[in-house]
């Protein structure tokens, strides 16, 4: 039962980590490359722990995305800002960790 | 489990008829065989607006817009556009580059039909999944309901009166005075009513919202009865619509389970109840009196106003009816506030419109402009062009209520005073474009055939009127027409306008007078040179082969009765005596040597 505008706000809260991938507009757009060979490498991990770690964090701002790129050897990404572009390689749990804190949270270049 | 992707499908009517259920099927099981159904969000929404295209499927995040989409591409886009990432390009929706004439793909936001809209009325359309009332929440749904509770309801009423909302159903009355006359009538039952009989032929959009979106008006007619003091609703929708009254149904039910319908609405004391009252389909019904006649038990006929509805309405109270797009604009206005709304628009027409755009466009479907968006963006931004590289020749708004206009009025932007300055009108939003092949004396035929059927019979003049003004455009597409007979008709036309009871009558005759007006030399053509040039009209067509002929026999192995003949590689010759004017050796023709004579 909705009581008050606070049980609106509890539930808007709870559907927007399931809308938010529909978001058009994002403050960051992840864009992981991706491709069949780097799926056989097992790259996967990667990219699910930083949407884990991202939603985790509540950053309903950011879309992550795969695309496919066929000659790409290894895992890398991409940040894309409202005015900067940036790319990302070496990518490990620890990386991304980094990424995540000081690329997304604080704004900075790197 | 984070997802991945959202998998959404038109679920609309359209789309629903051409088995995207079955789609929906087919990647529920393919989802569970490829063990990524934890990582996908899928459901079915309501109408995306781009018919043409159906059935539709958008896979987000990356915007992906699939389109002719049936069961059986649904294996080849989960394993590559969801398992390797690889989007299948020759399912994927594409425009061609202006400059390079090479196929660019494009993401659902970066597409011309959708660019260049802006979506109030369907703002929820085809992206929340209708039968789950917490995604509307979830984009605000019910939190003007809950800013209204906490207003008085005069101020309510202003917040309508300064956006200059009026009415999207086709009369355009400001609906903030309408629903100020309704609050003055203290003490006693009142009523809100959502005008759902959507009858235009081609018009659309308001089974649409309904089906995608039915929250956004209930909520605003919980909205409407606290601001007048009513404590009861009904939406009054055409059982020729199941799948909008199903969905409609289920979301009552829904918000009857949240506490947003019912007694003691969110603690406020407000109490409202809502049900839903099934139409046969009539078009008179979509008069506000018939409607009411209708809810009543009556049979749907109009009757006198005044008194209007809003001062005695439905059992005599004072009621205000709504139709759907208007009461699914309020709850933003409520949130965003007046100012917002009235700087979209023109000077006297505030905000959107939504029209259902059909006939001969490419991009066939339900768009939302700003008012004041010229025809030429309508018709050639977003819906396309006219397919076939076929002349743009006119396109009806209004419906069997509306007229045409014309290639000179294709710069002229649309609203209310604009489209009726210019023998038109907005009506409910139905928009049908015309090409080069369409004969104005059919399409003025077409539509008093469909008022014929639906005139209520209750006033002579629309009864017996509209009728002998058929029978006069039989005659002229007959070629038994003369030069009086459209002095005839023009003459009828008037009196039927000038003396009908209700609105139906009274603007029965506009698709006479506005072709008459910007087509009369068609007209003269068909009753002094008995000829129709669009080729319609067939007892005043003949079709004749060209020089042009190359003798390739697809016309004579098309016709239906042989009456077709000639060598190959000669000119072909057509038996006039036995052609039934089908065009069908017109249409299969490669090198346009058939032509009407």
């Amino acid at each position: 039962m909705i009581k008050s505008i606070k049980d609106l706000e509890a539930i808007k809260n709870k559907m927007a980590a399931s809308l938010y991938l529909k978001n058009p507009n994002p403050q960051y757009t992840v864009i992981f490359n991706y491709n069949e060979e780097l799926k056989a490498k097992g790259v996967d991990f990667l990219i699910d722990y930083t949407i884990k770690t991202l939603l985790d964090l509540n950053r309903l701002d950011v879309v992550v995305m795969k695309v496919y790129k066929e000659d790409a050897k290894e895992l890398t990404l991409t940040v894309k800002g409202e005015t900067l572009v940036t790319n990302y390689e070496h990518l490990t749990k620890e990386v991304i960790d980094l990424i995540i804190k000081k690329h997304l949270v604080t704004g900075d270049k790197k | 489990m984070a997802k991945h992707y959202d998998i959404v499908i038109c679920g609309g009517t359209g789309c629903m008829s051409s088995k995207s259920l079955l789609i929906k099927e087919k990647f529920d099981e393919l989802l569970k065989t490829y063990n990524i159904a934890h990582k996908v969000h899928i459901y079915m929404s309501g109408c995306f607006g781009l018919c043409e295209k159906g059935p539709v499927v958008i896979i987000y995040p990356d915007q992906t817009f699939y389109v002719h989409i049936n069961a059986s591409h649904v294996e080849e886009i989960i394993t590559s556009h969801l398992i390797n990432a690889k989007s299948v390009t020759k399912l994927a929706y594409y425009e061609f580059d202006d400059e390079t004439k090479q196929k660019v793909y494009k993401s659902f936001q970066e597409m011309a039909f959708y660019h260049n809209q802006e979506r109030i009325a369907l703002r929820n359309c085809g992206i929340i999944d209708p039968y789950n009332i917490d995604e509307y929440i979830g984009r605000d749904g019910y939190f003007a309901l809950a800013k209204a509770l906490e207003m008085k309801p005069e101020e309510i009423i202003q917040v309508l009166i300064d956006s200059g909302l009026r009415g999207r159903g086709g009369g355009g009355f400001p609906t903030g005075l309408k629903w100020q006359f309704a609050a003055k009538f203290k003490g006693g039952e009142s009523f809100v009513i959502c005008n759902a009989d959507e009858g235009d032929p081609g018009a659309f959009m308001d089974r649409a919202i309904l089906e995608g979106d039915s929250h956004s008006v209930i909520e605003a007619m919980i909205i409407n009865g606290y601001a007048i003091g009513a404590k009861q609703g009904y939406i009054y929708i055409r059982a020729e619509y199941p799948l909008a009254v199903k969905r409609l149904k289920h979301a009552i039910n829904q918000a009857y389970d949240y506490g947003l319908l019912g007694k003691n609405i969110m603690e406020s004391g407000f109490d409202f109840d809502l049900e839903i009252r099934l139409g046969a389909g009539a078009f008179v019904c979509g008069e506000e009196t018939a409607l009411i006649a209708s809810i009543e038990g009556g049979r749907g006929m109009p009757r006198n106003k005044p008194p209007f509805p809003a001062e005695r309405g439905l059992w005599g109270r004072p009621t205000i009816i709504n139709n759907v797009e208007t009461y699914a604009n309020i709850p933003v206005i409520l949130l965003k506030g007046a100012e917002w709304f009235n700087k979209i628009g023109t000077q006297r027409s505030k905000g959107t419109k939504v029209f259902a755009l059909g006939g001969k466009i490419k991009n066939t479907g339900l768009l939302e402009v700003p008012m004041g968006t010229t025809l030429r963006h309508v018709i050639y931004d977003i819906g396309g062009g006219i397919p076939n590289n076929k002349k743009f020749k006119a396109v009806q708004t209004g419906g069997p209520s509306g007229g045409c206009l014309t290639s000179d009025d294709l710069d002229t932007p649309i609203d209310y005073d604009n489209l009726i300055k210019k023998g038109s009108m907005m009506g409910s939003g139905g928009m049908i474009v015309m090409d080069e092949d369409n004969c104005m004396v059919d399409v003025a035929k077409f539509y008093m055939e469909f008022i014929v059927e639906e005139s209520c019979g209750k006033c002579t003049p629309c009864r017996e009127g509209t009728r002998r003004l058929y029978e006069l455009l039989v005659k002229i597409s007959e070629g038994n027409g003369t030069l009086e007979t459209l002095e005839e008709l023009k003459k009828l036309a008037h009196d039927v306008q000038d003396t009908s009871l209700c609105g139906l009558g009274q603007s029965a005759p506009n698709p006479i007078l506005s072709t008459l007006e910007k087509f009369y030399d068609e007209y003269v053509e068909h009753v002094v040179d008995k000829k129709c040039r669009a080729g319609v009209c067939k007892a005043l067509t003949k079709l004749y082969i060209t020089e042009k002929c190359i003798g390739c026999t697809k016309c004579a192995r098309n016709c239906p009765v042989n009456c077709i003949s000639g060598d190959l590689r000669k000119l072909h010759r057509i038996d006039t005596d036995k052609c039934i004017k089908c065009n069908a050796c017109l249409h299969h023709c490669p090198v346009h040597a058939i032509i009407h004579v």
